[in-house]
């Protein structure tokens, strides 16, 4: 336990999960619609918690997350049995995410603001979540998808390395720039309490 | 120990599932603040509200509307295969048609020279447009920075391999070297489409431009062996302009049709 009372709950081990997907994925393929469903209902926690973020709207996760299985329903041909599916299924989730945000900068770009809009954000920061996310997404895009994959999704380098079309030594580059920013604010952040 | 070798520690973390530190790291966030807050941070889990159930009910809905069977995309060693065929196939081509000239006219190590360069290139972006077509590949060089350092390469050889003198005629010899590469360009680009529509593409703009610039080596090639002007302002604006003019035409068709 850690000092916010936070309990780390132990998850299936990794090799097993990742085995387990991959046969969900090939039964897919052959259309078997049982493990269709069973991965959307494995998977679509996980990528809704990638999708989301504070500069979305619940309803804007959701829409990206429908998307986003579409889009892996008609790839899903391109999955090669034998393959990692973590970096598989995230490569295809970041790029339904950055298509969403041009859409939304396009639609923006477009349109006069009548009035000051606040849609429900996609996540709850509770009294005890010490504003991990707002942090993250206060990150450069390339150092927060490396930390939120590796952190929140829990996958490994070289996975985050192949969702993001990148090498391992770039992802481990770019998470170690993540955490000394995260230092920082972390430590101005408690020096700015203290001084309260 | 360092906050560098924190980091190292937290790169090989799975927080979610290992519930204690190594004693070094206890001993090191015992003495720093910085490193003791971090730690605790990536500890944390991020609650959100998950999806609606009558949302994945829809999406399972939809995926059963139009489940069949599908055939998993062959190895990528078979689109690179692929990939090249249709390089030395076109390129073959041009070169019987335009000829073998510049053999004529350039040293040997300036042939072998920009030949290596091409090869390479096609090689090294075959491999990348196969990878593309795949979500979740490795990629051992970004696709983007192997397009620029390409683009960049290319041209760079020329100078430093080539004389630098301005022949008479450089607008019109230079027109004639581009609309014969662009011949080979045109259905260079076809032909890699055709093979890359068969993966995903996710990012259309950098495919394009992938192929652009393949199919802009392919007429490059032809003109390595045909043109018999051997001086690097010619060589630098019309043969390796071609690759970058079509790379760019690439990338903006990639853009315009992902929208």
């Amino acid at each position: 336990m850690n000092s916010t009372g936070m309990v780390a709950e132990p998850v299936p081990e990794a090799g097993l999960r990742e085995q387990a997907l991959q046969e969900l994925m090939v039964r897919y393929q052959c259309a078997d619609q049982t493990a269709a469903g069973e991965l959307v209902r494995q998977l679509s926690p996980a990528l809704f918690r990638f999708l989301a973020g504070p500069s979305f709207t619940r309803g804007e996760a959701e829409d990206m997350l429908q998307d986003c299985w579409l889009r892996i329903h008609r790839a899903r041909h391109t999955y090669r049995p034998g393959k990692p599916v973590l970096p598989w299924i995230y490569a295809i989730a970041r790029h339904t995410r950055v298509d969403a945000f041009r859409r939304r900068r396009h639609i923006e770009s477009h349109e006069l603001a009548t009035d000051q809009y606040s849609g429900l954000a996609a996540h709850e920061e509770t009294p005890s979540d010490p504003g991990l996310f707002r942090l993250i997404e206060a990150l450069p895009e390339s150092q927060r998808d490396a930390i939120f994959m590796l952190k929140v999704c829990g996958m490994s380098l070289e996975e985050v390395a192949r969702a993001t079309s990148s090498t391992v030594g770039a992802v481990k580059q770019r998470a170690h720039r993540a955490y000394e920013k995260l230092r920082c604010k972390l430590n101005q952040a408690s020096h700015s309490s203290v001084k309260k | 120990m360092s906050c560098k070798e924190i980091d190292e520690f937290l790169d090989d973390r799975v927080s979610r599932v290992e519930t204690s530190v190594p004693g070094w790291v206890a001993a090191h966030c015992r003495q720093c603040a910085r490193c003791q807050q971090l730690l605790e941070l990536l500890e944390t889990r991020v609650r959100i509200q998950p999806p609606p159930a009558d949302l994945l009910s829809r999406v399972d809905e939809v995926i059963a509307g139009s489940l069949r069977a599908v055939t998993p995309l062959s190895s990528a060693r078979s689109f690179v295969l692929g990939f090249l065929t249709i390089v030395v196939a076109l390129a073959g081509g041009g070169i019987v048609t335009m000829g073998v000239g510049a053999t004529r006219v350039m040293g040997i190590w300036q042939f072998a020279g920009v030949g290596s360069i091409l090869g390479a290139s096609a090689v090294l972006l075959a491999i990348s447009l196969s990878r593309q077509m795949a979500p979740g590949s490795q990629q051992k060089v970004r696709p983007a920075m192997l397009v620029f350092s390409l683009l960049a390469c290319f041209p760079l050889a020329l100078l430093l391999l080539f004389p630098w003198k301005l022949a008479g005629g450089f607008v019109s010899a230079g027109w004639h070297c581009a609309s014969a590469g662009l011949v080979l360009v045109v259905p260079a680009s076809v032909c890699f489409w055709f093979l890359v529509r068969r993966g995903a593409i996710l990012a259309p703009g950098l495919t394009g431009a992938t192929i652009g610039l393949l199919a802009g080596l392919v007429g490059a090639t032809a003109l390595h062996f045909g043109c018999e002007i051997a001086a690097a302002p010619h060589l630098v604006v019309w043969h390796a302009g071609l690759p970058v003019f079509s790379a760019l035409a690439g990338f903006l068709i990639g853009r315009l049709s992902g929208r």
